[in-house]
């Protein structure tokens, strides 16, 4: 079942073109990558779905779950199951993990007239789903993000991701900056989430990531377009030629 | 004494008052005392009340304190709200070791401490004998006393001299609290607190203000601190005082050599609160913490001022002010740090950061460093925004409607320096008064 249609989204920032009609349709249990240079637009196109403010929209639409995803607010986005890893994730001072997830997983189960968590069945959830990305207990009376390592933002993020269990995760660059047991933990948490009734869109520069996640479809990302679209063999193409090639010749033939 | 006087400035009621005491007959204070007060009175007269021209109250202005008619009379008869309050709030206290003070006066009958290793003097100044420390205390005139610490020098009749002697760690806190109420007069209050700690003592202090007034309070108090050879300190003011409470408070400190001060400023107080903090570090490795939360709403104002003297080598300062202003409120903050040329290797840090909340309110924030000595490690940065977009933005991605998300910004950020106060009875009191404040919806 269709899940997400992107039709002809032009973006501005600005007053700088950086979404340059994009098309795309994603369904119930796919994985997609989308993969570019620098500058391409991934980033801007993850935050124009999770709903960030400051970009223009020029010209589109985007259909999520039948619904015009592009006039709700980021929070009801979030309530009807998106969920954007970020690829600077935000410290916040002040406000632990736990009682950030405790009140975010009770406001969208509050949307979705269920029952809110107690304290001890909340804790639990949350300890298990920590397992599950190899983060010890004691991160979640730590405040959010605060003087985390990279590793560790990223993987709060697969955490977050885990707590939350969305229908459309988008994944922005997760895998920079990571060192290879980190990758591994991060891929591990998304193998193990994904299931029929969700989809991934991940976001990357390098093919790396896709080793341990394996994509239905590859997407090639340039000057605010998709410029071709495969499957897992295309980011092993592109892997081997560059950017460069691409950015000069457009498209690899196989 | 009991007399109204009609518009006619605070400097001449202070004069009035002062007349009243030194030429009545029956006045009983000792030649010391009297000295002082004139010592004071004379400095008051010469200053008077402090202008906008005035640096150190360049964002202050109390000229209106001259329209108001004050009057001596003390109302220190306890009103069963006032009886209310102070029961309430010493119900919330797990321990229970308090001196309780209603517009001024002390409460014997309210008040409970179980001490042996301490000595607290509810002192009188018309008494014919006074512990040598209480009188070096008031002798303590200098250019950092204002017309309202002078004020109070020339007005206040009696006061707390806590002494904590050698080598004892006092563990159960002492919380000194100050209840304001006045149904209809328009009232002057002071307090005046002395504390003495020798050497390798310890001594964990909370001083909370309250009021709740139909007329004006203008409430003055003065603080002095010593903290001999080793000594440590853990001090709590926390202000939370109604829109009728006008408030004035210097606080000195004294450092001797390796004693250690943490202290914590809460203001919450809906009226006029202006709080100076002198801190001086006298003797080598002594080491001064201090913090601070104030939070403007409706008119209020706000105004710390503290003043930080490293006057020895191998000393530590650390000054972190946040300050949030809401509606058409006032605040103000202004942190001196001073280092002397004998002050080598100091270390001192100072931090002043505001969040705006309203177009109507106003921030003034000032860091001063003056520093003679070169080798010396300073850092000193102040800063006002708003609530932080991309914070706001990675909550509400998360399903937080962006009301909850600014609500839990806004109390993280409060939280940050209450968390960091001592005393969890207080910790407790402080973070649901602060919810109350901002009308914050509680988050479980």
């Amino acid at each position: 079942m269709s899940l997400l249609k992107i039709e002809n989204l032009k973006v501005k920032v600005e007053n700088n073109l950086i979404l340059n009609g994009i098309n795309l349709e994603v369904n119930e249990g796919e994985i997609h990558a989308i993969m570019g240079p620098n500058g391409s637009g991934k980033s801007t196109l993850a935050s124009v779905l999770a709903g960030k403010e400051g970009y223009e929209i020029v010209e589109g639409s985007v259909w999520y779950k039948g619904m015009n995803l592009l006039e709700l607010p980021a929070d009801i986005r979030a309530k009807e199951g998106i969920f954007l890893a970020f690829q600077y994730p935000v410290e916040i001072p002040g406000v632990t993990n736990a009682n950030f997830m405790k009140t975010a997983v009770n406001e969208i189960r509050k949307y979705r007239n269920l029952e809110t968590y107690d304290a001890m069945e909340f804790l639990n959830v949350m300890k298990e789903k920590a397992k599950l990305v190899e983060m010890d207990t004691s991160f979640l009376n730590r405040s959010v993000n605060e003087g985390f390592s990279g590793g560790e933002k990223k993987k709060n993020e697969i955490f977050q991701l885990a707590m939350l269990e969305p229908t459309l995760a988008i994944l922005d660059e997760t895998d920079s900056g990571l060192d290879i047991d980190a990758l591994r933990i991060v891929a591990n948490g998304v193998n193990s989430l994904r299931n029929e009734h969700n989809a991934f869109i991940i976001i990357t520069h390098y093919q790396r990531l896709l080793n341990y996640i394996i994509p239905d479809f590859v997407h090639v990302l340039n000057k605010g377009k998709i410029i071709q679209s495969g499957d897992k063999e295309l980011a092993l193409h592109l892997e081997e030629y560059g950017y460069d090639w691409i950015k000069q010749n457009g498209i690899i033939n196989n | 004494m009991t007399q109204n006087i009609q518009n006619i400035g605070l400097t001449e009621i202070v004069a009035r008052y002062y007349d009243d005491i030194l030429e009545s007959s029956n006045s009983a204070y000792m030649p010391s005392i009297i000295d002082i007060k004139k010592k004071s009175f004379n400095m008051l007269i010469k200053n008077g009340l402090p202008t906008l021209k005035n640096e150190e109250w360049k964002y202050t202005n109390v000229q209106f304190l001259n329209k108001i008619p004050f009057t001596f009379e003390r109302i220190s008869y306890i009103t069963q709200k006032a009886d209310n309050l102070i029961r309430s709030i010493i119900n919330k206290l797990s321990q229970k070791n308090y001196l309780v003070f209603f517009n001024g006066k002390f409460l014997e009958e309210y008040s409970k401490i179980e001490h042996e290793n301490i000595e607290i003097i509810n002192f009188k100044l018309d008494s014919n004998s006074l512990n040598p420390l209480i009188i070096s205390s008031f002798n303590k005139l200098d250019n950092t006393d204002s017309f309202f610490s002078l004020m109070n020098t020339i007005l206040v009749e009696s006061g707390i001299f806590i002494n904590v002697p050698k080598n004892n760690q006092i563990d159960k806190p002492i919380n000194l609290i100050n209840i304001l109420s006045s149904e209809e007069k328009n009232i002057i209050t002071s307090t005046r607190t002395i504390i003495n700690i020798s050497p390798n003592s310890m001594l964990d202090l909370i001083i909370y203000n309250y009021s709740d007034n139909k007329s004006s309070v203008l409430n003055t108090a003065v603080n002095d601190i010593s903290l001999n050879e080793g000594a440590q300190l853990n001090l709590l003011l926390y202000q939370n005082e109604d829109k009728n409470t006008i408030t004035f408070t210097k606080t000195n400190v004294n450092l001797e050599k390796e004693s250690n001060l943490i202290t914590d400023t809460i203001t919450f107080s809906r009226g006029f609160t202006r709080n100076d903090l002198n801190v001086n570090l006298t003797g080598e490795f002594s080491k001064a913490r201090f913090y601070g939360l104030y939070i403007g709403k409706d008119k209020s104002f706000i105004d710390n001022h503290t003043r930080v003297e490293h006057k020895v080598a191998k000393c530590q300062s650390d000054e972190f002010y946040k300050g949030i202003i809401d509606d058409s409120s006032h605040c103000v903050f202004n942190g001196k740090i001073i280092v002397s040329q004998e002050a080598q290797k100091t270390n001192a840090y100072q931090s002043n950061k505001n969040i705006l909340l309203s177009e109507n309110g106003i921030i003034n924030t000032k860091p001063q460093l003056e520093i003679y000595a070169d080798d010396v490690k300073c850092s000193h940065g102040a800063t006002v925004g708003n609530i932080e977009k991309d914070a706001i933005f990675y909550l509400k991605s998360r399903g937080i409607d962006e009301f909850t998300a600014k609500n839990l910004l806004l109390k993280a950020f409060a939280i940050d320096i209450i968390n960091k106060i001592h005393n969890q009875d207080w910790v407790g009191i402080i973070e649901s008064d602060l919810v109350k404040l901002l009308n914050l919806k509680e988050i479980n």
